[in-house]
């Protein structure tokens, strides 16, 4: 678990600072993603968790230790805990794709034969078991992102800290990296950290999400939580989105806009809606996602009858009642 | 009367004059390597923002390198003389003339490992910190590999320089090809050897040039 405590970090004095008072706690096992726009401090944020920058004040506590207060030995042991990929792969263009993979391992001091038996077993796991005498200028994009996350896991890491490291791959690889990421989070029970500016990441692979702006904490928490709670900015941004239909929703309308979940999507309720309120109704848009690992869907419905607020209201209750939430729009 | 030398004279004068002038080179060239190269890396990583900041000793270190490299190397082989005697023992020939060589040189190829070290990614600088690595593994595993080819370059660039500077060492007495050039070129007009001089000098700075260039090719994968 790594908890953040009041994480602050500026520049200089005169400047905004980067990080002012972040606090956040990573709980094991998750896939926790940090949203904000260029500059919002993320990066500086995740660059804090293994302490490549220093912050100005406040802690960082890994596994109840906490690491600001370590001596340079004791950082460096609890570095090799903590594995990272980065936008630009970072791989060393010297050494082959073995080479590569193996450098966290002679950090560690293990010795040769064990090592070259831990990289074919890392090979195999990102699926490059071919590509082991390859030197980075020779492979693509996603085979470097491959060697990188190979290489972040050689050492046995409990913790995972991606860097953007889907950023600068096309769509297809994107979702091929993140598949990956995934299987790593369920297979070796890893706790991945990401930053991203690319929402479609954090609803893909996350099941836990914050939002910076302006190198201040906006939202954090479980992404099932964020997506149900109403009055949350992030949780909104994270729902479904759908092509508003032209035209439709005109004023002599009042549109409703609902948010299903999980099994939810399964039930007929909007049948039962029609049928047991005697509403006429017409969806004007829709959509399906799956998100943080469960499937929401959003509608967007009008309703023709009935004329008065009072009905609107038994309308509302009744989806309450059967666990839509409603949302007027 | 047109005075023509005996071409087997010539050929034993340049051979001899050639193998002072590896010598010295090679000698001189290995000195440079062993100082310039710790010197650079240190200047390197010594920096206020660099891995391990010691911005005094950076600055001195800095300093001095400019002193080496701002004097003529005439001047500097003449100024040398009596750290040359202490050194070697003697001012005359070959292995005297090392030593102001090398000190003309490493400063130089100081600045150059300073630069391609440089040139190296940051980022994989930090990746090797992230993982737990101190700086002896960046020097050892990113910096010195990732710039191989760019210190090839510049050994390369070195050595055409101790070249240059070992023919100036006949100014002192230390014998190679420089000296051959201004006893007989110069001082009694020969131009034979002085042409035949020029012709083995051009052919040596073009045979390091190329197998430099050639190392630095066969590395083209890093890139």
């Amino acid at each position: 678990m790594i908890e953040v405590e009041q994480l602050s970090k500026s520049y200089g004095a005169g400047q905004a600072p980067a990080l002012d008072r972040v606090s956040l706690s990573i709980p094991d096992g998750a896939v926790y993603g940090i949203l904000g726009r260029s500059g919002a401090g993320k990066s500086t944020l995740l660059r804090c968790l293994n302490l490549l920058e220093r912050p100005s004040s406040g802690r960082i506590i890994l596994d109840g230790q906490d690491l600001t207060t370590l001596g340079d030995k004791p950082l460096r042991q609890q570095r090799q805990r903590i594995g990272m990929i980065f936008q630009g792969f970072n791989l060393l263009h010297a050494r082959n794709v073995r080479d590569n993979i193996a450098v966290p391992l002679e950090i560690a001091g293990m010795p040769k034969a064990q090592r070259l038996a831990r990289v074919r077993e890392l090979l195999d796991l990102v699926g490059l078991g071919d590509k082991a005498e390859a030197f980075p200028s020779q492979l693509s994009g996603g085979q470097k992102q491959r060697v990188g996350i190979a290489r972040a896991l050689a050492a046995r890491p409990a913790y995972l800290l991606s860097d953007e490291a889907t950023s600068a791959l096309d769509p297809e690889t994107t979702a091929s990296i993140l598949e990956l990421l995934r299987d790593i989070n369920r297979q070796l029970g890893l706790t991945i950290v990401l930053i991203t500016h690319e929402l479609e990441v954090v609803k893909s692979i996350c099941d836990h999400a914050a939002s910076l702006a302006h190198g201040r904490l906006v939202e954090a928490g479980a992404i099932r939580e964020l997506l149900a709670d109403p009055g949350s900015s992030l949780g909104r941004s994270l729902l479904p989105g759908y092509q508003r239909v032209l035209g439709a929703g005109d004023d002599s309308q009042q549109a409703l806009e609902l948010t299903f979940f999980d099994s939810l999507l399964a039930t007929p309720i909007l049948h039962d809606l029609a049928q047991q309120q005697r509403v006429d109704l017409s969806v004007l848009a829709s959509g399906v996602e799956s998100i943080g690992g469960q499937r929401v869907g959003r509608l967007r419905v009008a309703f023709r009858q009935p004329h008065d607020a009072l009905k609107l209201a038994q309308v509302v209750d009744f989806l309450k009642q059967r666990g839509v939430r409603t949302e007027s729009s | 009367m047109n005075k023509t030398t005996d071409w087997n004279e010539i050929a034993q004068l340049l051979f001899n004059a050639t193998g002072e002038t590896l010598y010295m080179v090679l000698l001189a060239g290995l000195f440079t390597l062993l100082i310039g190269l710790p010197l650079g890396v240190l200047l390197f990583v010594s920096r206020a923002r660099g891995l391990y900041p010691l911005p005094r000793l950076n600055n001195a270190l800095g300093a001095l390198v400019n002193l080496g490299r701002s004097l003529p190397f005439v001047v500097m082989l003449i100024a040398l003389i009596p750290l040359t005697r202490l050194v070697v023992g003697t001012t005359l020939g070959s292995t005297a003339a090392v030593v102001p060589i090398t000190i003309g040189a490493f400063p130089f190829f100081a600045r150059i490992v300073e630069n391609a070290l440089d040139e190296v990614d940051k980022g994989r600088i930090e990746a090797i910190l992230a993982m737990g690595g101190d700086i002896r593994h960046v020097i050892f595993k990113v910096l010195l590999p990732e710039a191989l080819p760019a210190l090839l370059a510049g050994i390369t660039l070195t050595l055409v320089m101790l070249i240059g500077f070992s023919s100036m060492a006949g100014v002192i007495g230390g014998g190679g090809l420089g000296d051959l050039a201004i006893r007989y070129g110069y001082q009694r007009f020969n131009n034979q050897i002085m042409v035949a001089t020029v012709v083995v000098l051009v052919i040596l700075v073009q045979g390091v040039q190329s197998l430099g260039d050639r190392l630095v090719r066969s590395l083209a994968h890093r890139r």
